[in-house]
């Protein structure tokens, strides 16, 4: 094996030796009919070389250097074929049979499967499965891939996005779904130019897309790499979703599908356009779901309509493919129609998209240059939110809108609409806000191979470089009638500049057969990423992205192994954090006889804080797999390792500031009356001057008092890193001829383990101290301000699958279980390998437990943290050590103490740090598929068909409940679907 | 040997004996089988049982009611079912009037009934002189629809005959907020935890009138919670609180969310109550509970300035509903508290009680946004009692809502706003028993 490799590298920086040339040709029939397929893809996969067939079904390919050849040859509406031929002349008269997809064939997947010549993990769910399955959103595919498990959501009809996460669950650090590529026909679906995706949680996650808006109806198959990807592929960090469309010449197909919240209806067909024009494929899908079926009214819908146009120039020799398709999609959330719902109030989102490309690929076949491709695309996303809210109130309300920092009084809209304050006045209202992400995305690709072969030695080296342009021409937050809007500053996206990567990389893919049975395949490339962030202190960043995959295979044996580094770009909210500001009562006059508060503020602007040291989040992945055919079943087992390092979250800073306050008791003074009051406030100095409107007391200027607090802003850093490893198997049975089932066994072991040992400041700073000021210390915790700053995950799903294939009577039944046997979460407290926290005897105590202050795992016992230190407010600098001077105060100073003990943190519960085990849980769905000659098909699924009450133990507590309408398991439902085609 | 056996035997006969007398309890009448069900009233320490106090057995369909005979034991027949024993007895004595409050959920009779006798424990509280006399939580329909509920508001009451401060004098709502919802401070025995422990949790916050008022006998004080400007402006069914005398919970140090929190420039400034937000608590606002609350008013037993923010502020005195960080209370003496009332939201059976018996030994059912009030009944003895009562009273009360499901009415019969309109002196009802001393109203009276 060494030695091969040796020779490999070798081998690779020289020339190519002059090996004879050969030609082959043939034609592609059916195999059922006899009839020439046209437009079927020939492809010599380890060659580059591609061609189509003609109205004839005839092929060509010439300039065939190797022996070993491997062929596919692939139809929309056939079986794909994978041929090997051992060519040693010119072979001009080949016939190549093509089986039509249908239940008919003796051989027909439903499920995920490996892609058997890719050198890294990759799975494959083709049309059969993808039909079988009766998916009405991509994310229902994941569900196939070894220890998936069914999708939770129901329906479609969420407020809030439905997104797809490889390698990653809730409440784990490093952004999985935002790190989760998802391709269709090579666009790439990014939302890195969004704002909002950031949630406010804990973590700071950034969101992946929302994939509702992907139709389903039109999908050919999905591709899923989870190990180490191409060099070619960049800004991911946790695998790749590639959906692949139908494409080429087909009947007209009409599928609907119902759900009982879901309906769907998808149209596809492909237009022979005449040989030389080529085939344009046309579909078109709609499909709606509702939130509730008692109030059919809140609802998501989807349509969909694409075009695909190919047309190959040049077949016989040196073929050039192009291929234009376009995609648009309108539909989103709306619950405007629900009566449920306050007369005009609704919450609408729109989901739009539109997506173009353009790809030639064309075969050269030199010396110098085998294949060469051109990409362009372009990804255009109308994600605008409205919200239109039914609003009251009694009094007025002050609405802040400057932006300029000083003393504003509030001030009458009809007056001055465009005041730093301006009243909202009392009465009844609605409130019509938008939120306006308009996201685009133009890639530009190009690539070139060049394949070379030494004897036994097959050499591949792509040279390729991408450029991506992604910015944001939405208008931001803004409201329909500012004399409505509430306290709210202009950002608009629009005026954020557009983030530039521009990447080069090399791979070269070298393998060598030893003998029929044995080779070794290596993948090694080296990816440079340099994004260019105008307008910001990030500037110009580079990174790179190595990437081995190396393979080896003998008699019935592949061994894998993998080592590689992705790098994520960051998000506008990274990138560009909008201003924030700080809006503090300046003034407070009380309400007069109309209800109407001429209060005034104190703003305070506050610029983003950039983080000159921001690096872009990264994955170390390294996995090895082992696959094997043992008396006629297949197994596959696959560990990997992933290191995550400096994802993004936030951080929040605290900065003292003060500010004048002037209340009412210092107005009750003053001889005016209140009728006659008027009130203006100095911008610089805060002073409230209250003038006589009828000109009796001359002007008098209020007292005031100082308010000191802190200001806290937040900002993007880097996170510790985090850990995720995990075990994937396949176990094919094979097929018991006799009951005419395969039996098929999948499951995952997965790991997680993450912890933040950054310092991070917190503050409880709207609390009011014994003294009446402000609270004015600042805690600096590990992790985070909370008893646990991290958590370990493991869980072991395992999927049973009984597939039932009479090809007799066309049809397909399956069974699939789906199980956890074991789940576990741990909350952690540790830092540097050691523990943070610490157990209290009671929730009521504020120090160490006397006996075992150290057992805060699976003690039954509350658990508190201590800040590392503080600081004060007239001293940010000066770090006080926090558990010598809190114990120091129990004794000395009652008062230091008191106030010292609000920055102690406990846990919520005495189970906290307890493990939390569930005992085994499952779910039992159920597939049929009939064709009904060979335009219809029939498919009916039961998902959690038993609906099952089982009760589950949680080990944390020792207590059990039961199972139903858990997230654990899928909710019952079933659904039909029904395809015909013309 | 023989003795164990003699003791088996004579246990076995005693055994057979009550089974028969058990058996014997249960009668039926026109095919509606009833059972008898014997309450033994248990007295604190240094009290005698009286004969003839009131004991109520409650269910869900009837409210059964029973005298005590000299044992202090009550007798009462009734149909199979779940059961509330109550009991609020009233003595005077020189120095002060004392009330015995007892309560007992989850009493089962069941056929067979086995004729056990239910023990009803006392427990010994005092009267006090400032009272609720009505609370306001639920809000009113708004003119285009839908509910306004920031408008809530309480009104204390001098229920003495002579004037008193209310210096210090604070109030606190319990966690859970909800009576509906769960209470982490039942224990696995369905005990409160800290029933033993003489104090009631006051969550997120308490609001205390710092000032040195005094409240002569027969007067009120009126308190607006939230909002305290004329809220009828906007909400034409609200209250309008732009009145110079009342009181209003604003203190934009500590709770800054102007949604709930305005004020009337009308209202002085030495009539706001400070809030006192407790340690871990961060919300903008204190929002109480707009269906069930359990609001309780208190007074340091000790006098000084700073007495309620030592007491605030200091860890010992804070603990967590259920040990979540978010749900901060503070263990408030029950010496301390004044006066409690128990709301269940109606339609809520399974709601559990959260202020124990020497606060409050019973519960008012309520429906909110529709602008009811909960209003305290009057003392009809003690008021007409009153001299210069006579023929200022006004009976035949219209305002209670006993007509509603789950509603109630004052069943002294004095309209008691009308009669002090008339200049009348109202005595309110005081048993420390929201179910006995409260119903309610189908108008709030600020708005009479």
């Amino acid at each position: 094996m060494l030695r091969s490799l040796f020779i490999l590298v070798l081998f690779s920086g020289i020339s190519p030796l002059i090996y004879a040339q050969y030609r082959i040709a043939g034609k592609v029939i059916d195999r059922k009919t006899q009839a020439p397929i046209e437009y079927a893809t020939v492809v010599l996969p380890d060659n580059e070389l591609w061609t189509l067939t003609d109205k004839n079904g005839h092929f060509i390919i010439n300039n065939i250097a190797q022996n070993e050849l491997r062929i596919v040859v692939s139809c929309l509406g056939y079986e794909q074929q994978s041929l090997l031929w051992n060519i040693r002349k010119d072979t001009l008269t080949a016939q190549i049979l093509m089986s039509p997809s249908n239940l008919a064939l003796n051989e027909v997947t439903v499920t995920a499967k490996n892609k058997q010549d890719e050198s890294a993990t990759s799975y494959l769910i083709g049309q059969q499965g993808l039909e079988h399955l009766h998916a009405t959103a991509i994310a229902d595919v994941m569900s196939l891939l070894p220890g998936g498990q069914t999708n939770r959501n129901l329906h479609l009809a969420t407020g809030s996005p439905q997104r797809i996460t490889l390698r990653g669950s809730a409440g784990e650090k490093d952004n999985t779904s935002f790190g989760t590529a998802i391709e269709i026909n090579g666009v790439r679906l990014s939302n890195n130019a969004e704002f909002g995706a950031a949630s406010s949680s804990s973590i700071g996650e950034i969101y992946g897309i929302d994939t509702r808006n992907i139709a389903t109806g039109n999908i050919e198959s999905v591709e899923i790499i989870t190990g180490i990807p191409s060099a070619e592929y960049g800004d991911v960090a946790n695998g790749i979703v590639k959906i692949n469309t139908k494409k080429g010449k087909s009947p007209l197909s009409v599928e609907v599908t119902m759900q009982p919240n879901t309906k769907q209806v998808a149209v596809s067909k492909g237009f022979d356009l005449s040989h030389k024009i080529g085939v344009l494929n046309i579909d078109a899908e709609y499909a709606r779901s509702i939130s509730d079926l008692a109030s059919p009214y809140t609802s998501y819908k989807r349509t969909s309509v694409s075009a695909l146009y190919e047309n190959t120039f040049n077949k016989q020799n040196k073929p050039l493919s192009l291929a234009i398709g376009l995609t648009g999609n309108v539909g989103g959330y709306n619950s405007q129609a629900d009566p449920d719902q306050f007369l005009y109030t609704y919450n609408k989102q729109q989901d739009n998209a539109l997506r173009g490309h353009l790809r030639l690929d064309g075969v050269l076949n030199l010396p110098w240059i085998t294949r060469w491709e051109t990409f362009l695309s372009v990804n255009y996303t109308d994600k605008l939110s409205s919200v239109n809210t039914n609003k009251s109130s009694s009094g007025s309300i002050a609405a802040i809108h400057g932006t300029e920092e000083g003393y504003f009084m509030a001030q009458n809209y009809d007056e001055k609409p465009d005041a730093a304050i301006v009243l909202l006045t009392p009465g009844y209202w609605y409130e019509l806000a938008h939120t306006d992400n308009k996201l685009i995305d133009i890639t530009a690709k190009v690539k070139a191979k060049w394949v070379r072969q030494f004897g036994k030695l097959h050499s591949n080296l792509m040279l390729g470089a991408d450029y991506v342009r992604s910015g944001n021409q939405g208008r931001g937050a803004y409201y329909d009638d500012l004399r409505y809007a509430p306290t709210w500053r202009e950002y608009r996206y629009d005026q954020v500049p557009f983030m530039n990567n521009i990447a080069l990389y090399l791979e070269e893919k070298a393998g060598m057969t030893f003998n029929e049975s044995s080779g070794v395949q290596v993948m090694a490339g080296l990816r440079s990423d340099m994004t260019i962030i105008t307008q910001s202190v990030y500037g110009n960043v580079h990174s790179w992205s190595p990437r081995l995959n190396v393979k080896y295979f003998f008699d019935a044996w592949t061994v894998r192994a993998g080592w590689g580094r992705t790098v994520k770009l960051p998000s506008f909210s990274v990138l560009y954090p909008a201003p924030s500001y700080s809006d503090k009562l300046a003034f407070d006059p009380g309400a007069n006889s109309e209800n109407m508060i001429y209060s005034a503020y104190y703003i305070q602007p506050y610029q983003p804080i950039y983080n000159p040291d921001l690096k872009w989040q990264s994955t170390q992945q390294a996995e090895i797999g082992v696959e094997t055919r043992i008396a006629g079943m297949h197994f596959s087992v696959i560990a990997e390792h992933n290191l995550y390092k400096n994802s993004y979250t936030s951080r929040t800073t605290y900065t003292p500031f003060e500010y004048k306050l002037t209340d009412r008791r210092q107005l009750e003074l003053s001889p005016i009356p209140s009728a006659h009051q008027k009130y203006t406030i100095d911008r610089q100095t805060g002073v409230v001057t209250v003038s006589d409107l009828t000109g009796v007391y001359p002007d008098e200027t209020l007292s005031y008092r100082t308010i000191r607090t802190f200001k806290s802003n937040s900002m993007y850093v880097n996170a510790s890193p985090s850990q995720r490893s995990g075990v994937s198997w396949i176990v094919d049975f094979g097929k018991i001829p006799v009951i005419k089932t395969s039996v098929r066994l999948d499951g995952k072991y997965y790991r997680y383990y993450g912890t933040e040992d950054r310092i991070t400041a917190s503050s409880p700073t709207s609390q009011v101290m014994a003294d009446g000021n402000y609270y004015k210390y600042v805690g600096y915790y590990i992790g985070s301000s909370s008893t646990s700053n991290g958590s370990e995950k493991r869980q072991v799903n395992t999927n049973l699958m009984l597939t039932t294939h009479i090809p007799a009577i066309r049809m397909i039944m399956s069974l699939r279980i789906e199980s956890t046997l074991y789940h576990y979460t741990q909350n952690l407290s540790e830092y540097s390998g050691g523990q943070l926290g610490f157990a209290l005897d009671g929730r009521e105590n504020y120090f160490p437990s006397a006996d075992h202050p150290n057992r805060i795992y699976n003690s039954d016992r509350y658990v508190a943290v201590y800040p590392l230190y503080y600081t004060t407010y007239d001293d940010m600098d000066t770090k006080i050590p926090f558990a010598e001077t809190f114990a120091w105060a129990k004794e000395n100073d009652q008062a230091l103490y008191n106030e010292l003990a609000r920055l102690v943190e406990k846990s919520n519960t005495d189970y906290y740090f307890n493990a939390e085990r569930l005992s085994a849980y499952y779910s039992a769905n159920i597939s049929i598929t009939k064709e009904i000659g060979d335009r219809a098909s029939i498919t009916f699924n039961a998902i959690n068909f038993l609906n099952n009450l089982q009760s589950i133990r949680y080990s944390s507590r020792n207590v059990e409940s039961s199972i139903y309408e858990t997230s654990y398991i899928p909710k019952f439902y079933y659904g039909l679907s029904l395809k015909i085609k013309i | 040997m023989k003795k164990v056996n003699l003791v088996k035997r004579v246990s076995s006969l005693l055994m057979i004996g009550a089974f028969v007398l058990a058996a014997g309890s249960c009668e039926e009448k026109e095919g509606v089988k009833t059972f008898e069900v014997k309450v033994q009233l248990e007295y604190p320490d240094g009290y005698i049982a009286q004969k003839g106090v009131k004991v109520e057995l409650k269910g869900a369909a009837a409210t059964f009611e029973a005298s005590t005979d000299s044992t202090g034991l009550a007798a009462f027949k009734v149909t199979a079912g779940t059961y509330e024993a109550r009991v609020s007895e009233v003595r005077n004595t020189n120095a002060s009037t004392i009330v015995l409050n007892g309560t007992q959920a989850g009493i089962a009779v069941t056929d067979p009934w086995s004729g056990e006798i239910v023990t009803l424990t006392l427990s010994e509280s005092k009267q006090s002189k400032l009272l609720i006399k009505e609370l306001y939580v639920g809000g009113c329909q708004k003119d285009d629809g839908g509910s306004f509920q920031r408008d809530p508001y309480v009104i204390l009451y001098n229920n003495s005959s002579e004037p008193i401060s209310l210096k210090n004098v604070s109030w606190g709502a319990t966690l859970p907020s909800n009576g509906h919802t769960t209470n982490n401070f039942v224990n696995e025995s369905g005990v409160l935890s800290y029933q033993s422990e003489g104090w009631i949790p006051a969550g997120f916050a308490i609001w205390t009138l710092e000032q040195d008022v005094t409240l002569d006998a027969g007067k009120q004080i009126v308190i607006a919670f939230e909002n305290a400007i004329d809220n009828t402006q906007t909400y034409s069914n609200s209250i309008n609180f732009a009145h110079p005398e009342y009181y209003a919970g604003y203190d934009m140090d500590v709770y800054t969310n102007t949604t709930y929190y305005k004020v009337s420039d009308v209202i002085p400034t030495n009539h706001y109550l400070k809030a006192y937000k407790l340690t871990g608590v961060t919300a903008t606002a204190f929002v109480l509970s707009v269906s069930s609350p359990a609001l309780f008013i208190f007074q340091p037993t000790e006098e000084g300035d700073s007495i309620i923010s030592k007491f605030v502020n200091n860890p010992e005195n804070i603990t967590l509903h259920g040990g979540y960080t978010s749900q901060v209370t503070l263990k408030t003496p029950v010496e301390w508290i004044l006066d409690g009332i128990e709301v269940f939201a109606q339609g809520q059976e399974s709601s559990t009680k959260r202020l124990t018996d020497k606060v409050d030994a019973g519960s008012i059912y309520f429906t909110n946004q529709q602008g009811y009030t909960l209003y305290r009944n009057v003392d009809k003895e003690a008021t007409e009692a009153i001299a210069n009562n006579a023929g200022k009273l006004v009976y035949n009360y219209s305002l209670g809502t006993a007509d509603l499901v789950g509603g109630s009415t004052d069943p002294s019969g004095i309209d008691a706003e009308a009669s002090i309109k008339n200049g009348a002196t109202i005595i309110y009802k005081d048993t420390n028993n929201s179910s006995v001393d409260f119903h309610q109203r189908r108008r709030a009276s600020l708005r009479d």
